[in-house]
């Protein structure tokens, strides 16, 4: 891959990188610190990239590596590395990344027709990785209010995509002489 | 599903939400997901929202506010252009340095001049060593070159007493006389050209009882002979 190329995949790259940074960082200026950084590592260190690999996982292990040196707490390290590990397992590694192109597209759409209470709360949380606490008070809701609408708003997200899967199922088992 | 399921499932949830959502402490983290790994349908339902979640995470991205991303993209077009200019130099050996150049050169003349004087210096020592031979094994054959020349020849006739290639030595015998002491002595002139170089000396040699003719005296002159072919007197 060309400078170049990487260039754009990098610029292409950084709003994930920011949003990843904001769940691990939970404040947007160290999140702004730690992208940066991540930007001059990863630029200074691109001999080592393999560009058969994908540059996000590698610029998210940078990112992470990053982010858990700066920490000195050691519990409240391994929670964040249990948290990040969550994320960064199943999102950006791989094949799964590559092959759920399509599911990302239904996510999208989903968030589209989420009603605005909810939308809110999950992207706060679950997206830009704000405390429930920070969220309640900036809504000028409980808690418990918090808690209840982003459970609600991540079981209809279950339900979405699953009713999409089953919708695909029907649709390949109805079809004649198709499977069954 | 029955409202009561429904509320069943939607705490449920709040509480997968909070392990997903970094809201439990460690320990409450530990003791909730060992309370599900019991449960198949909680289970399930932990593992579903987790992926979700993932999902969720990668499609859609946090708005970077502008500051934010104007400060990210001159970092990279500020890291890409000194890559631009870095590569080259980094993609160098280190030999290419000129202080390394520098240094390589002076080894590289001193080692030469070194090596050259020790070479011409034992070529000069085998030289030397082979002119010494060869003056050794010359010097009794032209002892009795010039013995002879001494002996027999008129003052005047130049004697070639040794020619090899560029090399001639030519002895004449100038003048004789009888010595006070009584002996025969005769003042000549050895010409020794060598590669276009002369070495003229003039020297005495005296005749003792046994007819051995012996140098007694010897100095280098320049050019101040003239070989007198018509001179026969003794």
């Amino acid at each position: 891959m060309s400078d170049e190329a990487l260039k754009t995949e990098m610029i292409r790259l950084l709003p994930k990188l920011r949003s990843f940074a904001l769940r691990l960082c939970r404040n947007p200026d160290q999140a702004d610190d730690l992208v940066q950084t991540t930007c001059e590592r990863a630029i200074r260190s691109l001999d080592q990239f393999d560009p058969a690999t994908r540059l996000d996982s590698w610029m998210f292990r940078i990112l992470q590596n990053l982010y858990f040196n700066s920490v000195r707490d050691g519990a409240n390290r391994a929670r964040l590395f249990d948290l990040a590990m969550m994320d960064f397992e199943d999102s950006y590694d791989g094949a799964k990344a590559a092959a759920s192109s399509l599911e990302l597209q239904k996510v999208q759409s989903f968030i589209g027709q989420l009603d605005e209470d909810n939308r809110e709360v999950l992207l706060k949380i679950a997206i830009e990785g704000q405390s429930y606490k920070d969220v309640a008070a900036e809504l000028g809701v409980p808690i418990g209010t918090v808690t209840s609408r982003l459970a609600r708003a991540r079981l209809k997200l279950r339900e979405f995509l699953e009713a999409k899967d089953g919708a695909q199922g029907v649709t390949l088992r109805s079809m004649p002489g198709g499977m069954s | 599903m029955t409202f009561d399921k429904k509320r069943e499932q939607i705490l449920l949830a709040e509480d997968i939400g909070r392990l997903l959502d970094g809201e439990l402490s460690e320990a409450e983290a530990a003791a909730f997901k060992d309370a599900i790994s019991n449960v198949e349908d909680a289970d399930q339902l932990w593992r579903d929202m987790a992926s979700d979640n993932a999902l969720l995470q990668s499609a859609v991205s946090a708005p970077v506010p502008d500051r934010s991303l104007t400060r990210f993209q001159s970092v990279i077009d500020r890291e890409f252009d000194k890559r631009d200019v870095g590569p080259l130099a980094r993609a160098q050996p280190f030999w290419s340095s000129p202080m390394v150049q520098v240094a390589a050169a002076i080894v590289l003349v001193a080692g030469t001049f070194m090596f050259t004087a020790f070479w011409m210096q034992s070529r000069m020592d085998d030289a030397v060593a082979s002119l010494a031979a060869h003056m050794e094994t010359e010097r009794v054959l032209l002892a009795q070159t010039v013995q002879e020349a001494l002996e027999t020849r008129v003052s005047g006739e130049p004697v070639y007493i040794g020619q090899e290639g560029s090399w001639t030595d030519v002895l004449t015998p100038i003048k004789t006389y009888k010595s006070k002491s009584g002996h025969w002595c005769r003042e000549y002139v050895r010409q020794t050209t060598f590669s276009g170089r002369d070495l003229t000396i003039q020297g005495t040699a005296c005749r003792d009882e046994n007819g051995t003719w012996t140098t007694v005296f010897a100095e280098p002159i320049s050019d101040k002979f003239t070989p007198q072919r018509d001179d026969t007197g003794i």
